[in-house]
């Protein structure tokens, strides 16, 4: 087979292309090893977590189930119940719980074995005295947080799934070892107005874009502030997206708003060709606009300072992925100051990258989004398919001479 | 030839440093994340 290879006038041009070419597919392979590697190191650890977990605690599986264990007091060797695990569905992807239930069929204490949700969330649960709720509870009760339960406020989804957790275990330990009779849990739909509110935006920002009334994104975008922002706290991050990639999809109907948003966006931009969600919808990206407008001041950059550092984000990009792969944990690597911001909760490092992040954006429009933010990359990138596939389509069907010249 | 064009603006320099401090603060995030 022959390979013509030809020299062109912008060869450094070509040369860098293949660099860049390289780098891809060097940073996608390591993306992949990162993933097998997080894939098969998960899970190893479990039963020593449990363990360490209850100190003094002799633990036996019970009738070769994995999830429950009976419980003999190391030193005593009475027997002190049963320790009963299970796995739900939080905000960032898996957690489990431990349940200590004592032979009186009392809940004695619910331990967190992992959990993949956002560090300041998970310490609000904590500093609120949570999982404190069950001590003391029949394994029979309805452990709901409509009932005896109750959510911590700014945390719901994960006060949600860390009950679930609880409940599930329970009424297991109550069914299988009491012989209680448990009826069997219905998975409601959780359908209000949040999801309605979400269909009406899409609808709006559909409507404006096909009929052309961009005067209308301003609103739209500050309405978005309040309500994916403020109301909500559901922008799209990087954590929502790899937590696809993970294979941590919620459950429709407890979280049917993470599935209209999340696959709704994506879906709306591949099909449009257009990132409906960066210039209509994102409430980060909204901030930053209004913040210029008030700011006044538009810096224009040399295009050396702009270019030097256009390129940098696909690293971060690498980055937050790999940790995310590694770790399993969306909420590792997604280094974006969103959660910080409309929770008014997180560290103090996440604090200063908010305040410069919209600092910057007084001065420079879109700050965030121009230069570091991941969504925006990969969003943009999915907007470009269908002009990408279009143009490839448009290839192979030759086209009459005088139409080229229409581009 | 040296134009007015490779010049950095004071406007520049400000977003350099605003850059430069973003990148080490989105660095200190994934540290602090880790360990």
């Amino acid at each position: 087979m022959e390979t013509l290879v030809m020299e062109t006038p912008c060869a450094s041009g070509s040369r860098k292309s293949r660099v860049g070419g390289v780098l891809t597919l060097l940073a996608l392979i390591s993306l992949m090893a990162a993933y097998a590697v997080g894939f098969f190191v998960q899970g190893n650890e479990s039963f020593q977590t449990l363990q360490k977990a209850f100190p003094g605690k002799q633990l036996e599986t019970t009738e070769g189930s994995s999830e429950l264990y009976s419980v003999t007091d190391l030193k005593t060797h009475a027997d002190e119940g049963h320790i009963v695990t299970r796995e739900t569905l939080g905000w960032g992807g898996p957690l489990t719980t431990a349940t200590w239930i004592g032979s009186d069929e009392i809940i004695r204490e619910v331990a967190v074995l992992s959990h993949k949700e956002t560090p300041s969330f998970f310490q609000h649960l904590e500093g609120n005295g949570f999982f404190e709720q069950f001590t003391g509870r029949s394994i029979t009760a309805p452990l709901t947080n409509d009932g005896d339960i109750d959510a911590v406020s700014g945390a719901t989804i994960s006060s949600v799934a860390f009950t679930k957790a609880v409940r599930e275990g329970s009424h297991r330990v109550a069914a299988e070892q009491y012989g209680h009779p448990m009826e069997k849990e219905a998975e409601a739909w959780n359908v209000g107005r949040n999801e309605i509110v979400l269909l009406i935006v899409f609808a709006v920002v559909i409507g404006c874009l096909l009929l052309k009334r961009m005067k209308a994104r301003l609103f739209v975008l500050a309405f978005c502030i309040l309500f994916l922002g403020i109301h909500m706290n559901r922008p799209i991050s990087l954590a929502s997206l790899a937590s696809i990639l993970l294979g941590y999809l919620p459950s429709l109907h407890s979280q049917p708003f993470w599935w209209l948003l999340v696959p709704g966006v994506l879906l709306i931009t591949t099909l449009m060709g257009k990132n409906v969600y960066c210039y209509w919808m994102c409430p980060f990206g909204g901030m930053q606009e209004f913040a210029t407008k008030i700011g006044g001041v538009s810096f224009r950059l040399n295009k050396k300072v702009t270019g030097a550092i256009k390129h940098l984000v696909y690293l971060f990009l690498w980055m937050a992925l790999m940790i995310i792969f590694l770790t399993r944990n969306p909420a590792m690597g997604a280094y974006e100051p969103f959660a910080t911001l409309f929770s008014l909760r997180g560290s103090g490092i996440q604090w200063t990258l908010v305040t410069v992040a919209l600092a910057g954006s007084f001065l420079i429009p879109r700050f965030w989004c121009r230069f570091f933010c991941p969504v925006g990359v990969i969003l943009n990138r999915l907007a470009r398919l269908k002009k990408s596939i279009k143009k490839k389509l448009g290839s192979l069907s030759p086209r009459p001479k005088e139409a080229l010249h229409e581009d | 030839m040296k134009t007015k064009t490779d010049e950095l603006s004071w406007q520049d320099h400000i977003a350099i440093a605003l850059l430069v401090l973003m990148v080490g603060l989105i660095l200190g995030s994934f540290y602090t994340a880790i360990f």
